[in-house]
């Protein structure tokens, strides 16, 4: 029995001057009751997929059934019946799977009363439902009341309790602990199993693997790999004969962009075909200084968000000239992190000192200017004027801290990031990929000694992810402490230090 | 359906704050429709009090007044109770019996005889003292008004009448009316029912009354109209057991001023409309403010599978809730601002708030409907539908800028008939418009202000630059703030406009400060005083002589047209009050006055005897001569010259006069006789004829002539060939043939007009006028005008009909105008000041002037508290960027300044916006409605005046109060410790 069926989808989203593809031809099969866990790279296509199969997104192409409704072409009413009755969603942030003004119970009885259950009835079985799952000590609370784990995993029952065929989890780990991020797993794999539900788990997080049946990765909108937990990794070669081949497979064969294949009994041999790369390494190593002086440090950092320790006792240097990331599951502490090392937050214990002054002595207002002299921040969401061109943002992040005009620099660094075809244009109307870029390149234009970015490669295609890197590295090797928190195994490659948060 | 109302509830429930706002702003507009109706019913009260004070004493009476029968005493009494049993049901009043007999003459003395009940409260003794006893045979009586007592006293003494003293009325209602004997002296008896019995007098006839105080309260407590009806019952009651009675009572009066106060509560109409926007906009504005938690709402519910109507019902629900809590908030504070307005006006205050909250309720309803809906729509538009909001949004400006177009050209509407439908959607349609353009022009603005603010403004360029991002908010807070800038500015222009309507209404009926005519035995105010007098009473006093008369234009088809005919002097047109106003000419006065200049044939020297002699040969005995004098400052005079042998003789009256013609009629004697002979059938009549030969007079005959007889110069002679034959003969000296009259007149007569010329006949003489001037209107003329210049209009019709040209009215200009004018009781004076005073005292306008004042002050709010809502939005929704700007290094007092600089940059939009809008408003408003603040068609048509000061003032103060509190709210922003995390929060 299949419970979800993907062949062939494409997806496809207006972009302002054209459409980027988040679905590429995907083609993904899912038994009915298989748990199966997707990981794949930011900007892969897991978030789209998710969106289709909940049918908040028609495909462009392709045919999509799941729990027995075809998609392609279903009506809205079909879609909310499939949503209402047949599919479990949990998302990444509970709070918006949770109604604020609604306590546990309801928020957990929500969708059966949707499904016209009487008020009573909802509750009974929501009650049932959270008793099951051993929150029934939580059913009178309010979400806000709750913990971050506590409130996903009310946010799991919410989802489960109309017992849905189909259980659809996008990230439900990623603002957890550990100990809470085992906990929703070993919630969402009960739950489904007492109902006979099928999981579709999206998650970075490789634990996640122990309740699963299966693990697919998805890449550029296709499923590159599959495996069972325990078991090796085999490439999926799609029904149209698709492989992608991985990158370290590609450098292994001496050729990055044609091989020669050749089938053999039972193998496919490729042999690289010697001609030139053109692309340039992805690392043009650069004298370092001997010894730098960290241009910002924390000692015995502790960070709680309430019962929840994201940091505790962490030390950590960043210096000038290197590529430093900061690396760890979502949830562990990455983002946290670059902002008590910028003065955005405050550690609850330990301390945390840039350019050689003490953070925690300083107001809200020196932290700023304390910034604006040393510290280039590029977010994911990012200050840019929507209206004014590429080359105007970045002049503005000059202005905005008063320095001069430096046309030049601005030129070169649009030009190494591959925004010089689009320096003209409004940043409202590039692709989400190309703002992320034009958010990197104002962090360099500005001059700043430490440069911090947080996942700048997550909306990259690998080429372009290939070209951020590069780009760090260089401002690295110019002697700029470079600091980026990151799933990337791109600007793995190339990083002077790593530093791993679990 | 329980799901979805109690998910609507508890949204509401959870954070009240959120739509705290809403329903504040809701409550606000609400209140409009409600104090305007209350307002409308102060008014009115006001009105009444106003009215019943101006009547005289008599007429501020009900009276029932019995005539032609004698009544029994039975019959007295019966009737007495009956009436007042009935007067009580309009008057809370006492009811004076009253008793008046028919003009009594005795022994030479004619008089009135009367009596009052109570007659202690109704006089004050003079002398002697009050009747103490009336028996049918012996009735002591006091004497009032004139007549000699003791003549009085013994004339009446055979009636059983005694006189035991002299009094004066206190009680001005006392036989007054129909009652009132007039000036003849009155004899008056103590108690109506006493002196009927008088024997002597038992068959003579008599008038019995009732009377009693109008009673205003009852009639304000009731309402005029239902008082009216229930005055008309009361009334077929008496008539019905009365045959011979009437009752007297001034319902028509109270009538006309409540339909005059209900016309211009109909003005109110545009008030609602104001409300309209008001509440819709804001809608609008604080339903965008809500967005934001309203997606992450309709998110979780859609992905729980919730449909789309289910979401919308959810929604719905909410905004209704709120709108309905606004409107209800907006009902008590709409009753408590009529409550105040009912306290001033001294009515009921609960039954007031009763009627005011039963007349606007059902426009409530449809505001809070649409309210709601608004809400509702703003809520749920889908992110991506952008351009489909903007598509449908600028269909609906088109549409509304068409329908005012359409609406506007219709013409105006005194609203005669009711309630115009068009008159409420003005304002709809005018601020829906301007806030539109508004809207669109505040990104270009706001693009536009960026690249301008110097480089080193970091919170001016990434301010304005991020709102752009994010127009929603701006661009409705722009749109919203227009409408109420619009509505303050509408409110003012129409508040001056209305003033303005009251000193050109005073402008027109009184030119210049006061205007000076004959009176009852003064036919021309040159009788009794001087032009040049009176400018001497005074330090900066002008008066100007006007001549007045009236002709008939004669068209070339052959139609005549009455018209008045005025020659007025130029400087007395230069200064004519508002004259652009009052005329609706865009030409000066000096430019009219200029054209209108004509030459005048200088006057002769003065006569310089008192008495004129002259030598006449060849005068008919049917023929009267009339010497005509004038000073040459407007008087004229005739002087008849009898007949002496052959001699012509005529006093001249004392003073400085100049020859100005001599008449030869038919006289009175020949005419008779000749008119006797025609109606005889006796036609064949000689015609009066001949050759007159004037031998030498005091004056030089040279230049004399006449335009109907031949006369020529033989030495000191003048010799006259004449023939009359229906006309006099009118010899004037420097005699020209009748020029042209330059004139001015209104567009109706300009249309009559020849190639420029109208054929004025005045009396049996013609005149052709030449147009140079065409007034739309020209101060207290009505109907078709022909202005002139005073001496050439003078000239012309002196020499055509001696003394037709004499002035007959003064316009005074001067500050003292009062005092000047005061000695003048023989001539009827006509102030401007207190004609001014009345218009704009009227309880209708100062309603008005006061509901529109209210309005302004809501819509102040109101927008105060949109402003304050763009900076809560802003620093809520564009947290993400103004945590990216801080981790930037930008300090938060620049990000402070920068949420601050958004919302002036909305103001700086809207401001100029609002005032062109209003002023439009106020313009086609006053277009529109063709009524004054008083409720009557005004004369000259309203005309629009901005108001600048008050206006300036309270767009000051209200923006000046918003600005100031969304610097305040912004300088509350950002102050944490750290800053927080942009992310969803959701508590």
């Amino acid at each position: 029995m299949i419970a979800i069926d993907i062949a062939d989808a494409f997806c496809l989203y207006p972009i302002p001057g054209g459409t980027v593809a988040a679905l590429r031809g995907l083609s993904l099969t899912v038994a009915v009751g298989e748990r199966l866990v997707v990981h794949g790279p930011n900007g892969s296509g897991k978030t789209t997929l998710l969106r289709v199969l909940a049918g908040e997104v028609a495909p462009s192409a392709g045919t999509v059934s799941v729990a027995g409704v075809d998609l392609a072409g279903a009506d809205e009413a079909t879609r909310s019946r499939l949503r209402l009755t047949r599919l479990g969603i949990v998302d990444q942030h509970s709070a918006r799977a949770l109604r604020p003004e609604l306590s546990v119970i309801d928020n957990v009885a929500l969708q059966l009363r949707l499904a016209g259950v009487s008020r009573v009835e909802a509750r009974r079985r929501a009650s049932e439902t959270l008793q099951r799952l051993g929150l029934d000590e939580l059913a009178q609370r309010r979400p806000v009341s709750l913990s971050g784990g506590e409130a996903q995993r009310v946010a799991v029952c919410a989802a489960l309790a109309h017992e849905p065929t189909v259980v659809l989890a996008d990230e439900p780990t990623g603002e957890l602990d550990l100990a809470s991020a085992d906990a929703v797993y070993d919630l969402l794999a009960d739950a489904v199993a007492a109902i006979g539900a099928t999981l579709l788990l999206v998650t970075h997080d490789q634990r996640a693997a122990r309740i699963a049946d299966r693990v697919v990765r998805i890449r550029d909108g296709r499923l590159s790999e599959q495996w069972t937990p325990d078991g090796p990794e085999f490439l999926v070669v799609d029904d149209r004969g698709w492989v992608r081949l991985p990158e370290q497979l590609r450098r292994a064969i001496g050729a990055e962009q044609t091989v020669r294949a050749q089938g053999e009994a039972g193998r496919i041999v490729l042999h690289g075909t010697g001609e030139v790369d053109t692309v340039p390494p992805a690392r043009m190593p650069a004298p370092r200084s001997a010894v730098a002086e960290p241009i910002a440090a924390v000692s015995g950092v502790r960070v709680a968000y309430g019962t929840r320790v994201v940091l505790d006792g962490l030390d950590m240097e960043v210096c000038p000239g290197a590529l430093t990331l900061v690396r760890g599951r979502s949830g562990s502490g990455k983002s946290t992190l670059l902002r008590v090392l910028t003065g955005l937050a405050d550690p609850d214990a330990g301390r945390a000192v840039l350019a050689g002054v003490e953070l925690g002595a300083l107001r809200r207002a020196p932290r700023a200017d304390l910034r604006r002299k040393y510290v280039a921040v590029a977010g994911q969401g990012g200050a840019m004027a929507e209206p004014l061109d590429v080359i105007e943002n970045l002049a503005l992040a000059r202005i905005a801290r008063g320095l001069p005009a430096d046309p030049d620099l601005i030129d070169k660094t649009v030009e190494a990031l591959s925004l010089a075809a689009l320096r003209e244009r409004a940043v409202r109307l590039l692709s989400g990929g190309e703002r992320q870029r034009v958010a990197v390149a104002r962090s360099l234009v500005v001059e700043r000694p430490l440069v911090v970015l947080d996942e700048p490669t997550s909306s990259q295609d690998e080429a372009h992810a290939e070209i951020v890197a590069r780009v760090l590295a260089d401002a690295a090797a110019g002697g700029r402490a470079v600091l980026c928190a990151t799933h990337d195994p791109v600007l793995a490659a190339v990083a002077d230090a790593t530093r791993t948060l679990d | 359906m329980p799901v979805i109302a109690s998910l609507a509830a508890a949204q509401l429930r959870h954070r009240p704050g959120r739509w705290a706002l809403l329903v504040a702003g809701v409550a606000l507009a609400a209140a409009i429709p409600v104090v305007a109706a209350g307002a409308g019913d102060s008014v009115a009260a006001q009105t009444v009090r106003t009215t019943v004070r101006q009547m005289s004493p008599g007429d501020r009476t009900i009276t029932v007044v019995g005539t032609g029968t004698i009544y029994s005493r039975s019959q007295a009494a019966a009737f007495d109770a009956l009436i007042r049993g009935q007067m009580a049901q309009l008057s809370r009043y006492p009811v004076r019996r009253e008793l008046v007999f028919h003009q009594l003459s005795q022994k030479g003395a004619t008089f009135f005889l009367g009596a009052a009940d109570d007659l202690r409260t109704a006089v004050r003794l003079m002398s002697g003292r009050l009747p103490r006893s009336c028996t049918p045979t012996r009735c002591e009586v006091v004497a009032l008004g004139g007549g000699n007592e003791a003549t009085l006293a013994h004339a009446v003494a055979s009636l059983g009448l005694v006189v035991v003293g002299r009094a004066e009325r206190t009680d001005p209602t006392v036989l007054s009316g129909e009652l009132d004997p007039g000036p003849e002296p009155l004899l008056l008896g103590d108690g109506a029912d006493a002196v009927s019995q008088l024997e002597p007098l038992s068959l003579f006839a008599r008038t019995y009354g009732w009377v009693t105080n109008l009673d205003v309260e009852r009639v304000i407590a009731l309402g005029v109209p239902t008082y009216v009806r229930r005055s008309s019952e009361v009334a077929d009651t008496i008539i019905a057991k009365l045959d011979s009675a009437t009752v007297v009572r001034p319902d028509e009066t109270l009538n006309d001023e409540y339909q005059r106060a209900s016309l211009s509560a109909r003005r109110f109409g545009l008030l609602g409309g104001t409300a309209a926007v008001l509440l819709l906009g804001f809608a609008i504005v604080a339903a965008v403010s809500l967005r934001r938690d309203h997606a992450v709402l309709v998110a979780v519910l859609r992905r729980r599978g919730a449909r789309i109507a289910g979401v919308g019902t959810v929604t719905g629900l909410e905004a209704g809730v709120a709108c309905l809590a606004g409107a209800v908030l907006g009902a008590v504070l709409g009753a408590g601002v009529t409550a105040g307005l009912a306290s001033r006006a001294d009515i009921p205050v609960w039954r007031t708030i009763w009627q005011a909250l039963g007349s606007a309720w059902p426009a409530m309803l449809l505001l809070l409907v649409a309210a709601a809906a608004v809400t509702s729509a703003v809520l749920l538009w889908p992110d991506r539908d952008r351009r489909t909001v903007w598509r449908t949004v600028e269909l609906i400006g088109v549409a509304c800028l068409g329908a005012a177009w359409l609406g506007a050209s219709r013409g105006s509407t005194s609203l005669a008939d009711g309630t115009d439908p068009f008159v409420a959607a003005l304002p709809v349609l005018a601020a829906v418009v301007g806030g539109l353009v508004a809207a669109h022009l505040w990104a270009p603005s706001a693009r536009l202000a960026a690249r301008l603010v110097p480089r080193g403004s970091v919170a001016g360029r990434i301010g304005l630059l991020g709102a752009i991002r994010r127009p929603l908010r701006p661009v409705a807070t722009t749109a919203f703030l227009t409408a109420a800038v619009a509505s303050v500015v509408f409110a003012g222009a129409y508040r001056a406009t209305l003033l303005g309507g009251a000193i050109d209404q005073a402008a027109y009926q009184v030119p210049l400060d006061a205007t000076l005519t004959g009176g009852r035995d003064v036919t021309t105010p040159l009788a009794v005083t001087s032009p040049s007098a009176l400018a001497a009473a005074a330090p900066d006093t002008r008066a100007y002589g006007v001549v007045r008369t009236s002709g008939v234009v004669r068209p070339l088809d052959g139609s005549s047209e009455q018209v008045t005919m005025l020659g007025v002097d130029g400087a007395a047109m230069r200064e004519v009050r508002r004259w652009s106003h009052v005329t609706g000419t865009s030409d000066s006065p000096a430019t009219v006055a200029d054209r209108l200049r004509a030459p005048v044939p200088a006057l002769g020297p003065p006569v310089t005897v008192r008495t004129v002699n002259l030598e006449v040969s060849g005068l008919s005995p049917a023929v009267d001569v009339l010497l005509w004098l004038t000073t040459g400052d407007g008087r004229d005079a005739p002087v008849e010259l009898h007949r002496q042998g052959s001699r012509l003789t005529g006093t001249v009256p004392p003073g400085s006069w100049h020859p100005l013609a001599i008449t030869l009629n038919e006289n009175t004697e020949y005419a008779t006789h000749h008119q006797h002979a025609i109606g005889e059938g006796n036609t064949d009549q000689p015609i009066v004829a001949g050759t007159i030969s004037f031998g030498a007079a005091p004056w030089s005959w040279v230049g004399w002539g006449s335009a109907n007889s031949t006369a020529g110069v033989s030495g000191a002679a003048l010799q006259v060939s004449y023939r009359l034959e229906g006309s006099q003969i009118v010899l004037v000296p420097n005699y020209t043939p009748p020029p042209e009259l330059p004139v001015a007149v209104d567009p109706a007569t300009a249309s009559t007009a020849d190639h420029g010329r109208l054929t004025i006949t005045l009396d049996e003489v013609t005149v052709i006028g030449r147009v140079v001037a065409t007034l739309p209107r020209f101060p207290t003329t009505s109907g078709p005008f022909i202005i002139a210049d005073r001496r050439a209009l003078s000239s012309v019709v002196d020499r055509s009909q001696p003394g037709t040209g004499a002035t007959s009215e003064i316009w005074l200009a001067s500050p003292e105008a009062a005092r000047v004018t005061a000695p003048f009781h023989q001539l009827t004076v006509t102030l401007r000041a207190p004609i001014q005073q009345r218009l704009t005292d009227d309880p209708v306008a100062s309603g008005s002037r006061l509901l529109l004042a209210i309005l302004a002050g809501l819509a102040l709010l109101v927008a105060g508290v949109a402003v304050v809502l763009l900076v809560l939005g802003d620093r809520r929704d564009d947290a993400g960027e103004l945590h990216a700007w801080e981790a930037d290094g930008v300090r938060p007092a620049t990000l402070r300044r920068m949420l601050f600089l958004r919302a002036v940059s909305v103001v700086a939009v809207a401001l100029p916006c609002g005032l062109i809008t209003g002023f439009v408003l106020a313009q086609v408003g006053a277009k529109l409605v063709a009524v004054d603040a008083s409720g009557v068609t005004p004369v000259p048509p309203l005309s629009v005046s901005i108001g600048a000061a008050w206006t300036a003032l309270l767009l000051i103060a209200g923006l000046g109060l918003a600005v100031a509190l969304a610097a305040a709210v912004a300088s509350r922003m950002l102050r944490e410790r750290l800053p927080a995390r942009p992310e969803l929060d959701l508590r």
